[in-house]
């Protein structure tokens, strides 16, 4: 029988980075993977919840509680998120935010007890995109001799909410995308959700501090662009790029590893990935 | 001397490098004598005396080196005259409570017959360290010190643990030695089966 | 009861601006903080059983806190019994004005002073100063800041903001005052020596000297300093009189504690295993010693910090003041100490100024100085959970409306849309005829709802795609792809 997963495409993928999202699936098909996407989806809440509005975040967290609980026969084939952020939002946030905001409501303690218990089940079948795959179905594939030297960044909740995410880059590495960290790479790049618009000054003061250690590695490894797990980090980074004139190339993980697949890892078509979305 | 572990001072030697002090070995006490004297005579030094915190008990003898130029501190010594001495000494020697390997440490305690003050105004410190006086780790020095005050009955008033010369990286996180205590602090550490007792 | 903290009057983007503007002090803390955090790493890998310790040290210290009002009874009852004097001041001000009688009833004319953030807390020196008594910071990067009358900028490195150049101006100008000879040259060396020449007379003399505290513990009555220079057993060793003044949560329940985390502050803040000096107060000078003060006053100061203790807010109160988060913080390493407003910086900083006060001061800490990457989460020896208090101050922020109106608006409106399916679809089909409105104009900001205009001030907007993955998937279901 083949692995059946959901899929949490995030809002920022569904309605910025469609492509993201569709070379995600097509990945996991690719392996023959059955990808199921529950439609009622709308975002994990965090942008809400790190923002100190915690009952507007819990609307939003039962909402995906009640989708992914419904989404699938036997409610336990595994979530993949296409954001190590989100990931870490549902896995740590969800079960204590949502027994909080019952009480909050003047629900019971049962009550509250009762949705701690529905969260706590959907943390426990939520992974990042990538390192679900890296724990799945990659086994059969061949090994490549491409190698395409890119920046990776791994972003901060991935990196110390998720635990193996340091398996992240070798992942990407076994594919032949030679991801390669930044200087200070464990250094926030300044996104912090809401924080990118509230404190817009320091928020771009860090992503300048990052990308000026990105562009060494550009010139030092001739990196061909920018990738990342989330789209966060990647969309203010592009944001900040762009109005600094700059063309780098910009794109999520799943977009290279399906460029892999298909044996196309090649700069001309990491290009073509990005006119392919901007336009 | 039975049963130091030489694993352990070397451990406490390596350490104490590591944490910027110097390092002295000797094999007669007349090198002591020497090594003391050479270091005070520094053209900076030369009129300057020498201070020793405390009776060294099995080092008494360095009274005898010269007293014109050598203070020792004793019961019922004028406080104010001693502490005018170590602020114009060249170099302070003290002996020590205990030693630390893993931290590369030395303790020293504050006593009727012990000052610290030659541990602190002079810009050299030399700290004698009997071998069996070091410990493998700073952990077991501290049991050590609760333990000590126990069987005395009583604290130290002052207690005080040296790991390295005094040092400060406040001007643009550049390490400077030397800020308000010493500058050079050497250990001497002493095995007594090499002939260091008195004769 | 509330605390009392000093602040910084200037508006949040003032404090800002003037931190991003000085690049001496964003460069130089760059590099102080990022090999602070290195060596730390460092030394930690290299001891893999410290860890065990400081789990050990963790848990005591909770207890520490939990059983707080006992230990404190029993610290003063053995100090006491060892001859010195105890006090114990529920504010900033009671603080003060029990060092000040202690000072005017031995006549003190000078005091010299070891590094202590809770005296910068009470503003100490000021109060001094207007009583006639001259007060001198010790600490080479207190001295400097002293002389430029600022505050510290890094709790461990005072004066990280200013380069030698800057220094040797501040040394100049005081030996010219003091018409001594001034520092031989622009050398960090040379100023070194400057500072401690003209400090030792100052220490030789001084009537009276006042420590901070690292450590107190309840069962032997010892306090326990730490510092890199020296100064503190100069302190504690010259005057007569000697006031330490200690915040109430640095007590350990015992010896046994105390070995557990006496070397975590070195550890975790600068990676060695210890600082260079560790002195124990254990009582005054015992007649017949050659040092020590012949008085030593304890002044245990609450200052709002009692009022934490049973609230979720209370591991906040295991803070050995290491430095370790403030070495990891993005934020920090951009805008230095100064930019923080009160006293203690960094991420500690933000989540302590509001809880030590009761949010009466600086309110927008928690959601201007945070990205929330959890770095100091990670590098806090303590585990105090630092991101979570820092969501917690936010949503507390929002609950007393000190926050913005606009942020609020937009994420109300947003979980309206959001927390369900139809809303969401809603929402985008509304982005997508705002962004035909603006187009792809640059600085459309104006245009843009609510808080999102901040993004457009610096970054290109990114636009909503043609066709979502939602769209994407329902068209290929219909097509059966």
């Amino acid at each position: 029988m083949p692995i059946t997963v959901q899929l949490f495409v995030t809002c920022l993928a569904d309605m910025i980075r469609p492509q993201a999202a569709i070379a995600a699936v097509h990945v996991l098909e690719n392996r023959g993977i059955q990808v199921e996407f529950p439609e009622r989806q709308t975002c994990c809440g965090q942008f809400s919840y790190n923002a100190g509005y915690q009952h507007e975040a819990a609307v939003m967290a039962r909402n995906f509680v009640q989708v992914f609980e419904s989404g699938s026969p036997e409610d336990s084939a595994d979530i993949v998120a296409l954001s190590g952020s989100c990931a870490a939002m549902v896995i740590n946030t969800y079960p204590q935010l949502l027994y909080e905001d019952a009480l909050q409501q003047r629900k019971s303690e049962t009550e509250a007890r009762e949705w701690k218990k529905r969260a706590e089940k959907i943390a426990h079948r939520v992974q990042e995109w990538s390192m679900w795959l890296d724990r799945h179905g990659e086994a059969s594939l061949a090994p490549t001799d491409m190698s395409l030297p890119v920046v990776y960044h791994l972003g901060c909740h991935m990196r110390r909410l998720l635990p193996g995410s340091e398996r992240a880059e070798e992942f990407l590495k076994d594919k032949g995308i030679d991801a390669r960290e930044p200087e200070n790479a464990e250094e926030c790049c300044g996104f912090g959700g809401t924080y990118s618009f509230t404190e817009p000054v320091l928020s771009t003061a860090l992503a300048d501090d990052k990308l000026a250690n990105i562009q060494r590695v550009v010139d030092d490894a001739q990196a061909v662009c920018l990738t990342s797990a989330d789209l966060g980090c990647l969309l203010h980074l592009e944001g900040r790029l762009r109005r600094q004139k700059s063309s780098l190339p910009v794109c999520h993980v799943a977009e290279l590893v399906e460029l892999a697949d298909q044996k196309k890892l090649t700069p001309a078509y990491v290009q073509e990935l990005v006119r392919g979305g901007g336009e | 001397m039975l049963g130091v572990d030489e694993t352990i001072v070397q451990q406490f030697e390596e350490k104490w490098q590591s944490n910027a002090g110097k390092l002295l070995h000797i094999n007669h006490r007349e090198e002591l004598e020497d090594l003391i004297l050479d270091l005070s005579a520094a053209d900076a030094f030369k009129e300057k005396p020498i201070v020793v915190g405390g009776s060294l008990g099995q080092w008494e003898w360095i009274r005898t080196w010269n007293p014109e130029k050598v203070s020792i501190w004793s019961p019922g010594d004028d406080p104010e005259v001693f502490r005018h001495q170590c602020a114009n000494a060249s170099l302070g020697i003290t002996g020590c409570a205990w030693a630390a390997a893993d931290a590369g440490s030395v303790c020293l305690y504050s006593q009727k017959d012990s000052s610290l003050l030659p541990s602190l105004l002079p810009p050299i410190h030399v700290v004698l360290i009997a071998k069996d006086q070091i410990v493998l780790s700073f952990h077991e020095g501290m049991g050590k010190l609760y333990q000590d005050a126990h069987d005395q009955g009583l604290w130290p008033s002052l207690v005080k643990i040296v790991a390295g010369p005094s040092m400060t990286a406040d001007i643009e996180g550049q390490l400077i030695l030397g800020v308000h205590g010493p500058r050079d602090i050497y250990a001497v550490i002493i095995d007594d089966s090499i002939g260091i007792q008195p004769n | 009861m509330a605390g009392q903290l000093p602040f910084d009057e200037r508006p949040w983007p003032e404090r800002r601006d003037a931190a991003l503007q000085n690049q001496t002090m964003r460069h130089t803390i760059g590099f102080v903080t990022r090999r602070f955090t290195l060596v730390k790493q460092e030394v930690y890998r290299a001891n893999p059983d410290i860890e065990a310790s400081r789990t050990v040290a963790v848990g005591q210290k909770r207890k520490a806190i939990h059983d707080l009002p006992e230990l404190l009874e029993r610290f003063r009852t053995q100090v006491e019994e060892h001859g010195g004097h105890t006090y114990l001041a529920a504010r900033a001000e009671d603080a003060v004005d029990i060092a000040l009688n202690i000072a005017r009833t031995n006549q003190v004319k000078s005091v010299i002073k070891s590094k202590s953030m809770v005296t910068e807390e009470i503003e100490l020196n000021q109060a001094f100063g207007k009583e006639g008594i001259a007060v001198r910071e010790t600490d080479l990067g207190e001295y400097i800041i002293q002389l430029a009358h600022e505050k510290p900028s890094h709790i461990l490195a005072p004066a990280v903001h200013r380069n030698r150049h800057q220094v040797a101006d501040l040394f100049q100008e005081d030996a010219a005052q003091k018409k001594i000879a001034p520092p031989h040259s622009d050398d960090i060396e040379d100023l070194t020596r400057y500072a401690r020449e003209r400090l030792r007379q100052e220490f030789l003399q001084a009537d009276m000297g006042v420590t901070g505290g690292n450590f107190l513990v309840a069962e032997t009555g010892t306090l326990v300093l730490i510092t890199n220079e020296g100064n503190a057993d100069m302190v504690t060793s010259l005057p007569p009189v000697l006031v330490s003044i200690v915040g109430v949560e640095k007590m350990v329940e015992n010896w046994t504690s105390l070995q557990e985390i006496i070397q975590q502050p070195a550890m975790s803040g600068i990676g060695r295993h210890l600082s260079s000096y560790t002195t124990m107060i254990h009582a005054p000078k015992s007649s017949g010693s050659a040092e020590g003060p012949e008085q030593w006053h304890v002044i245990l100061v609450d200052n709002g910090r009692m009022a934490l203790r049973g609230t979720k807010f209370e591991d906040v109160l295991s803070c050995i003041r290491c430095g370790a988060c403030l070495n990891v913080c993005p934020v920090f390493r951009e805008v230095g100490g100064h930019a923080y407003g009160s006293v203690y910086p960094g991420p500690i900083g933000i989540v302590e100024t509001p809880l030590l006060t009761d949010f009466q001061i600086l309110p927008e800490l928690p959601s201007k100085l945070c990205t929330l990457c959890h770095a100091c989460q990670e590098a806090c020896p303590m585990d105090i959970s630092l991101p979570q208090h820092i969501v917690s101050l936010r949503h507390i922020v929002i609950k007393r409306h000190l926050n913005s109106g606009m942020v609020g608006w937009t994420l109300k409106t947003w979980a309206r849309f959001w927390g369900t399916a139809s809303g969401y679809r809603r929402s985008i089909s509304l982005a997508r005829v705002m962004q035909r409105f603006y187009g792809k104009r640059r600085n459309a900001s104006g245009l843009i709802p609510g808080m999102f205009a901040g993004w457009g001030q610096t970054r290109e907007i990114p636009q909503v795609a043609p066709q979502t993955f939602h769209e994407w998937w329902q068209d290929r279901n219909q097509k059966g792809e």
